[in-house]
């Protein structure tokens, strides 16, 4: 019994808990208990705040009982990945360089799931400074997916998604700059949601690519991914990119169904070079939800060979940017792959920085076009199986290709334009490995992603498996 | 940039030395783009980092070089349909927004 509670959504967890039949502080032992076991073989916590959780936990738990109930996450334990600044609580994003930083502040969206009753379980591995795609972490140890634990769990969220994977903690908050809640949600086949740029403040998270940079939920389930956007989103005056525009209802629409939707499937880029498993996956997907009454519109978009560069240019540019003080004082303190690119971010020229962040405009142009004909799109999360730890090639198709090209291609145009996108998990490879699919729509329009998500996931739900942790193998050294 | 440049009058240096960092660094970015798929010798790696020093600082340390560089011509290679977007009259997506 006490295994199934941490595989339960928010929304079963949440009635448990209003209703007393669980407490705040049974619920947290039960994660601290099962972190504590497979913490040591997974590596998806940097650090475990055990111990302010508990007394979070029962502060909750008063308050639950004298009726003052604050809402679906009250009680909750949920992680964070370590870039967000947390109180009190060492935040190093994964590095050696902020090894030893304790803030004195809390991101807004920390904050946020604070004062919605959530429990702070611990801070998650991460890729060094979310600049990566497999968590392969030279400072912490690599981050194991739970389906595989041979291999990466994916990235930059990877210790957060393994985490919600493994029920470790019952949904943690993410970062996104060119798929980092999509890639290792579709690899440890959790909910992650890209919400629209702007959509939840960035204020207290230590930025990549600030103009790219995203947060938002991972979680087992949409609703609950609903739940968590709910409570994140709103405007921020710390973040002036925060949009002012107060977020609608997000469970309102979300069990209305799909009948008479239009869901768009590129006939361009998005299934090109795609693992022939991945793309019947997502196209049995597809099927499944013109089934569920939607209809099914092929579009194309333009300009999307374009978006490699874009990122490559705005990314390299920004991050070496925000990271000039501590190259110029510690490089040898970053771990080489992050190193080369900091380094790299040097010979890039502005006049290509520059271009790159018009041709966004013109990109936001190509997909407000293609959505003219249709609600949202359609399409893989990634097009190759996440690799061994260690190797860095996999096989898209028949290309092999460098898991950061491949990891990155479907995910960074919604990055580059800003739109909300999701990775929900759509079923198994041969191998016992998760596929997710990606819902895409329109800036602001998360009620509709969310929506065709849960019509989808709904159905597919009871057909997927929680991860069988008696086969993960003794701690690895 | 040689001794001859470097030791003239400290007023007729600067303007001659920022044409000749300039004439060295589009050469630096010249070779990139010409040799975008071909594998760097470790001497012509250390060539273009070190001289794009004026400009872009220190070059990274010899160990480094060639990722470096191998990475930076990657993405000047794949930069091909960015570099042939006609963009016309669009603005960057990226306002400064005065307060």
């Amino acid at each position: 019994m006490a295994d199934l509670l941490v595989y339960e959504p928010n929304r079963v967890l949440g009635r448990l808990l209003k209703t007393r039949k669980v407490s705040p502080v049974e619920l947290l032992d039960q994660f601290l208990e099962r972190i504590d076991r497979l913490n040591p073989g997974l590596n998806a916590y940097i650090t475990v705040t055990a111990e302010s959780a508990k007394r979070a936990a029962r502060v909750f738990e008063k308050e639950i009982m004298q009726g003052r109930y604050r809402g679906p996450l009250h009680g909750i334990p949920v992680s964070v990945k370590d870039m967000f600044a947390t109180r009190g609580v060492r935040t190093t994003a994964g590095s050696k360089i902020l090894s030893e930083w304790v803030p004195d502040f809390d991101a807004t969206a920390v904050h946020r799931l604070q004062r919605a009753g959530a429990v702070l379980l611990g801070k998650t591995n991460m890729h060094e400074f979310a600049y990566g795609v497999t968590n392969d972490n030279p400072h912490y140890g690599p981050v194991r997916n739970p389906w595989d634990t041979k291999r990466v769990p994916g990235g930059s969220s990877g210790g957060s998604a393994a985490a919600v994977a493994a029920g470790m903690c019952a949904a943690s908050l993410g970062s996104d700059t060119g798929g980092s809640i999509r890639i290792p949600s579709a690899c440890c086949g959790t909910v992650g949601l890209k919400p629209t740029y702007g959509r939840v403040s960035r204020y207290g998270a230590i930025p990549l690519s600030w103009t790219l940079d995203h947060v938002g939920p991972i979680a087992r389930s949409v609703e609950d991914a609903a739940i968590l956007l709910q409570a994140l989103a709103g405007p921020d005056a710390n973040d002036s990119t925060a949009s002012a525009t107060l977020p609608p209802d997000y469970g309102k629409d979300l069990e209305k169904g799909i009948a008479g939707m239009c869901i768009g499937v590129p006939e361009n880029y998005f299934f090109e070079h795609v693992d022939p498993e991945i793309e019947r996956a997502v196209r049995s997907a597809s099927s499944e939800l013109e089934r569920l009454g939607a209809r099914l519109v092929p579009v194309r978009v333009a300009h999307l060979e374009s978006c490699a560069a874009m990122e490559a240019h705005i990314t390299l540019a920004e991050a070496t940017s925000y990271h000039e003080p501590h190259m110029r004082a510690r490089a040898y303190d970053y771990g080489d792959r992050v190193r080369v690119n900091l380094e790299a971010g040097r010979y890039l020229l502005a006049t290509d920085y520059v271009k790159s962040q018009r041709a966004r405009s013109l990109l936001q142009q190509a997909f407000a076009d293609a959505f003219k004909k249709t609600d949202v799109l359609l399409t893989p999360v990634l097009p190759a199986f996440p690799p061994v730890i260690g190797e860095v090639y996999v096989q898209s198709g028949a290309m092999r290709e460098h898991v950061v090209d491949a990891f990155l291609r479907f995910n960074i145009p919604f990055n580059l334009t800003g739109l909300p996108a999701i990775s929900v998990p759509c079923g198994f490879s041969s191998a016992g490995l998760p596929i997710g699919i990606q819902i895409a729509g329109m800036a602001f329009d998360e009620a509709t992603v969310l929506r065709v998500a849960y019509a989808y996931h709904a159905t597919i739900s009871p057909h997927l498996r929680p991860v069988d942790v008696a086969s993960f193998p003794s701690p690895v050294r | 940039m040689n001794a001859s440049v470097r030791n003239q009058g400290r007023a007729a240096v600067q303007p001659v030395s920022r044409r000749t960092c300039l004439n060295l660094g589009g050469m630096a970015i010249g070779l990139l783009l010409s040799s975008a798929k071909s594998l760097y010798g470790q001497e012509a790696s250390v060539q273009i980092t070190s001289c794009m020093t004026p400009l872009a600082g220190p070059a990274p340390p010899a160990a480094w070089n060639d990722s470096v560089t191998g990475l930076v011509s990657v993405i000047v290679d794949y930069s091909k349909p960015l570099r042939e977007l006609d963009l016309g009259e669009i603005e960057p997506a990226v306002h400064f927004i005065a307060r």
